[in-house]
């Protein structure tokens, strides 16, 4: 038998190397030549491209089956080859840091062979497409016909099919906006886009009645007073401030006499802090440094600070200091009114992790003024329309169904017999 | 129920625990065997959803709140995933591993009861956080041991059982990558919960999906070249490598400044 020549049939690995690193190529010209990130169709586009390639997938497999390359694209080598090819393209994904698509300017050659921007270049473009076509073929391999016994693979694979083409399809059509609610403001409807900061309408207003939020008692960390860095230490690294806490750190022991949540120094020294509520309060703890020798050789107040009070820290010797951190939220939310059309108002609490609709946009809470804290006069909400969500988690419901049957089947259909020696004891 | 009564729910579904993994190493018949283990893991799992329900009862919410209430439903899960892949499998390792892991989670509720030993950040508070982290820990135990045993195929390959070992290796990776599969769209509807979309590209979930393809791959080389054993076991073994970047890489990579998934770098 003479050895198979290149690209003479039938096709195995060495073709598909080839057509991956082909399109590879094609995607970095092309990239270069035309120096713009690509967008995802939109509406209606997006639905008939898609409706369209995967009758037409049908179709050829279906009429044209006997053409080497049809039965090459539906088999194992360019199943294969296509799951390297996105797999690497992954790779590249994760471990060149990305930049959104608002903030492009640069003209660096990663920028312009698109690798700072990999989703929306050329390159990414070849690379879905041909896994696409492969993942398309196999799942139209599996529907015609159906058998009973590679339901689970059908599933996963049809279910893998839609997420990854509605996903795409979704990212022309998805909204991702923000409104900047200020305390006591007026009903808004303006919204920015988050990567373009396209100012938007949304059908319906938003007010908001009162943000709010919960901190954790803040941590009291050590410090090297020359390097700034905060000295780790397993037993006291999440040390947070409480009355009567005591901790040990290097040589010394801190005890947490008295800790106000929220306070505010009683003079201009910060000699003492009082326990009060108004605009920039902030929480305090009076703490006392012993040596080894359980000596007492430092107490004072110490407080985090914030844009209202100057920071203050207690020494333990000229080289370790204790400070204070910033508390982190415990939870933050939002008291808001949607106002409706017709006059109808709807009002509701938004938190991190509960978003809620309102008309077909998704509502969440994201952020506040952090250089503020509990102060913040403003709060974040999110609101995103993605029409294209129902159809993602029909396929990831689908794929969720093959992974259960993956798990019953466990590999079963490669080896019959194989159940006897599983006994891995 | 309460915090309070927890030792007595605790201490036994322990004991319970703990036969249920021990059985093994008593020679006694399988049958029996099977049916000890069975039995004595049903009944811990009973414990716990009594305990969880009454503990429901008395707060009048659900208890997905704190940590402590988070480690009740590892605790709760572990033993019953554990019990129903060894039902399926008769993996005695891993109903041993499941239940060790749920032990674990018990003592430690004994030990700090409700007490925080790391703040949890508001995106962390969900519901979906017990199943997605319970199918990761899981997913990875089960490829922990599939890479062993790619490590053993590699050293040993003279030896005449390594495609058995194979066999062995596929039907523990099947397991795993539907551990992962479940593990990464889990994450995938949480993350639209809390983040407003279900996919951004996150280094976190980039180098999920490179592990979800790099497993992939060696199904589909399993499935269709049966004799390429060598190969076979290096794919295997490389696979890990990814899943580890992915578990704890990814943290140290340039892509990660930007990432929503390093909890560890608030200060």
């Amino acid at each position: 038998m003479t050895k198979k020549k290149l690209f003479q049939h039938p096709w195995k690995y060495k073709e598909g190397i080839l057509i991956s690193i082909s399109l590879v190529i094609i995607g970095l010209v092309l990239g270069l030549l035309t120096k713009k990130p690509i967008s995802s169709p939109a509406f209606p586009t997006n639905l008939s491209l898609i409706v369209t390639y995967t009758l037409l997938l049908f179709a050829v497999y279906k009429f044209e089956y006997k053409r080497h390359i049809v039965q090459w694209l539906s088999g194992i080598p360019a199943a294969i080859s296509s799951t390297v090819l996105f797999a690497f393209l992954a790779a590249l994904l994760g471990f060149i840091p990305q930049v959104s698509t608002g903030m492009l300017m640069n003209d660096s050659l990663l920028y312009n062979l698109g690798l700072t921007h990999l989703t929306t270049s050329w390159l990414f473009a070849f690379g879905y497409i041909f896994f696409v076509t492969t993942l398309g073929f196999a799942t139209v391999k599996n529907f015609m016909p159906i058998k009973k016994k590679r339901i689970g693979v059908l599933l996963s694979h049809i279910g893998l099919y839609i997420i990854i083409l509605a996903g795409i399809a979704g990212d022309g059509d998805i909204k991702r906006t923000y409104f900047i609610l200020p305390n006591n403001g007026e009903p808004t409807d303006i919204v920015k886009d988050f990567n373009s900061e396209t100012r938007y309408n949304t059908p319906f207003k938003l007010k908001l009645n009162k943000f709010d939020i919960k901190e954790y008692n803040p941590k009291i960390v050590l410090v090297d007073a020359k390097t700034g860095n905060i000295i780790k230490q397993n037993n006291s690294r999440n040390f947070s401030a409480k009355n009567n806490a005591v901790a040990d750190f290097k040589e010394w022991k801190l005890k947490v006499v008295d800790f106000l949540y929220s306070s505010a120094p009683a003079d201009s020294f910060y000699a003492s802090f009082n326990e009060t509520d108004t605009l920039g309060s902030l929480p305090s703890a009076f703490v006392e440094i012993y040596d080894k020798n359980n000596k007492l050789i430092n107490k004072d107040w110490i407080t985090c600070g914030n844009f209202v009070w100057f920071r203050k820290n207690i020494y333990a010797n000229k080289n370790y200091y204790f400070a204070m951190l910033s508390p982190e939220p415990k939870e933050y939310s939002s008291d808001v009114t949607a106002y409706l059309p017709e006059g109808k108002k709807e009002s509701f609490t938004l938190k991190v992790n509960s978003p809620k609709t309102i008309m077909g946009w998704k509502l969440y809470q994201t952020g506040y003024d952090d250089t503020k804290g509990r102060w913040s006069n403003y709060s974040v909400i999110e609101a995103g329309r993605d029409p294209w969500l129902p159809v993602v988690f029909t396929g990831i419901f689908l794929l969720i169904g093959g992974a259960f049957y993956l798990f019953w089947l466990g590999g079963k259909s490669l080896e019959e017999e194989e159940e006897k020696e599983s006994e891995l004891n | 129920m309460n915090w309070i009564n927890f030792p007595y729910i605790a201490i036994p579904s322990i004991v319970l625990l703990v036969i249920s993994s021990l059985v093994v190493i008593v020679p006694i018949n399988k049958k029996l065997r099977t049916i000890i283990a069975n039995t004595s893991s049903v009944l811990a799992i009973l414990l716990f959803v009594y305990f969880i329900i009454s503990l429901w009862i008395n707060l009048d919410r659900p208890p997905l709140r704190t940590l402590g209430e988070t480690r009740l439903w590892y605790a709760f899960f572990l033993p019953i995933i554990g019990i129903i892949t060894f039902n399926r499998w008769k993996f005695f390792w891993f109903l041993g591993y499941s239940n060790l892991m749920a032990i674990v989670f018990i003592i430690i509720n004994l030990t700090h009861p409700e007490t925080y030993s790391k703040t949890l950040m508001p995106a962390l508070q969900s519901y979906w956080f017990v199943p997605h982290v319970v199918v990761y820990i899981l997913s990875y135990a089960v490829f922990g041991v599939s890479w062993i045993v790619s490590i053993v195929g590699l050293v040993n390959f003279k030896n005449k059982d390594n495609k058995k070992l194979l066999q062995i290796a596929d039907n523990i990776v099947f397991i795993g990558f539907a551990f992962l599969t479940l593990g990464l769209l889990f994450g995938a509807l949480w993350a639209k919960e809390a983040w407003g979309h279900y996919w951004t590209w996150d280094p976190k979930e980039t180098w999920a999906l490179l592990t979800f393809l790099v497993y992939l791959i060696y199904i589909h080389l399993r499935s269709f070249h049966k004799g390429k054993v060598r190969i076979h076991f290096w794919v295997l073994s490389i696979s890990f490598v990814f899943l580890l970047a992915a578990w704890f890489g990814v943290n140290y990579m340039p892509s990660a400044k930007n990432s929503v998934h390093t909890y560890s770098q608030q200060e």
